[in-house]
Formats: C-alpha cells, structure tokens, sequence
C-alpha cells in the first residue's frame, strides 16, 4: 500500500508548489496529514 | 486515506494530472495548519498561490467519492477564476459522471452559477437549477436554490 501511495509525487514544500502553481496556473491539492507515513 | 483511496489507481492519475499535490504533516506544520484552519484530519484543500482556499474536504471519503469532490475543487476553482465555460464543463462532468450522488446535486447548483456568469444573465441559472430540483429534489443543494421572496407587510414597510 505504501509503495502504490507514493504513485501521488507530494510536494513537501508548499512554497515550492505555490511558486509551481502561479507559474502553471494550476490548483495546488494540500492534503495535511496526521501521522508521520 | 492512504490505505485505499489514494493508491486507488483513477486517484492517483487524476491528482497528478489536475493538481500541483502537496503534503504536509501537522505536527512539524502547526502554523501552516493553523493558517488553512484545519482542526481535523484528513482535510484535503484546494488552493492556490497566493494561499486562498476554493475548496475543502474533510473526514475520510472512499475513492468514488474522493473523486467527485475533487472535480467539484477544480470546478470551484476554475470559477473563483473566472473561467466560467471551463468551470461549467467541469461541472457538467461531475454531474454526469456522479449522478445520483450528494456531489451530483451540488455541482448543477455551481453549473447554473458558471453558467449564468458566463452568460451575464442570472436566467441562465434555471435550467441547471431546474434539473436540480427535479433529480435532487431533497437534497441541501436545491434547498439552497430556494431563495424566499420579502413578505407582503416587509415589501409595505
């Protein structure tokens, strides 16, 4: 399960995927997690 | 969500393909979670550059599920950007491809909303908002259509 979770290529960095976003013009998808994986 | 819905292989391609995905562990990011209100977990945001949030999904949600709401962001999203034909097809989908559901519902209420600003004419609003009713006729969503005229004595007054 954990190998398939990582198919999804998380950005730990929201500064970096905002920075991504404004130049892309895409929505950022930020999923706060509990737990360390 | 880890267990199921995200490895869920229709998840994971429409995440990577819709969004910049982002993650971050409560616990090492108190402020941020502060910031973006999250008081529980999971909670899924969209959001953008500049950090407003256009849409939110709290608690634990399957991958059928997961998937209507995250169309719905995207809707929301392209409409708070004012991409109203792009909104209204995203809408358009999600009411096709969910139909039946509670995410059905709410996205002919935003359909009608694209559609009308689209159109700069709020009587765009009714077929959308027409076929709500009659498909939907219980849910939230319709009720929200249902705007109450002023009463004869507040009209007077």
């Amino acid at each position: 399960m954990t190998v398939q979770a990582e198919r999804i290529r998380w950005e730990t960095s929201l500064r970096q995927a905002q920075e991504r976003a404004g130049r892309e013009g895409r929505a950022i998808l930020l999923d706060f997690s509990a737990a360390p994986e | 969500m880890d267990t199921v819905t995200y490895p869920d292989d229709r998840v994971a391609e429409f995440v990577e393909h819709h969004f910049l995905p982002a993650r971050l562990k409560v616990k090492e990011n108190h402020d941020l979670a502060a910031d973006y209100l999250v008081s529980w977990t999971p909670n899924v945001v969209v959001t953008d550059d500049r950090g407003r949030v256009h849409y939110r999904v709290e608690g634990y949600l399957g991958p059928e599920d997961f998937l209507s709401r995250l169309s719905l962001g995207i809707g929301r999203f392209r409409l708070n950007r004012k991409l109203f034909a792009e909104a209204a097809a995203r809408f358009e989908e999600v009411s096709r491809r969910h139909a039946g559901t509670e995410a059905a519902a709410e996205a002919l209420y935003w359909l009608g909303v694209a559609r009308s600003k689209q159109a700069h004419d709020p009587a765009q609003l009714r077929p959308s908002w027409q076929q709500l009713a009659q498909e939907y006729p219980n849910s939230e969503w319709n009720r929200r259509t249902r705007i109450p005229s002023k009463s004869r004595e507040e009209r007077r007054g």
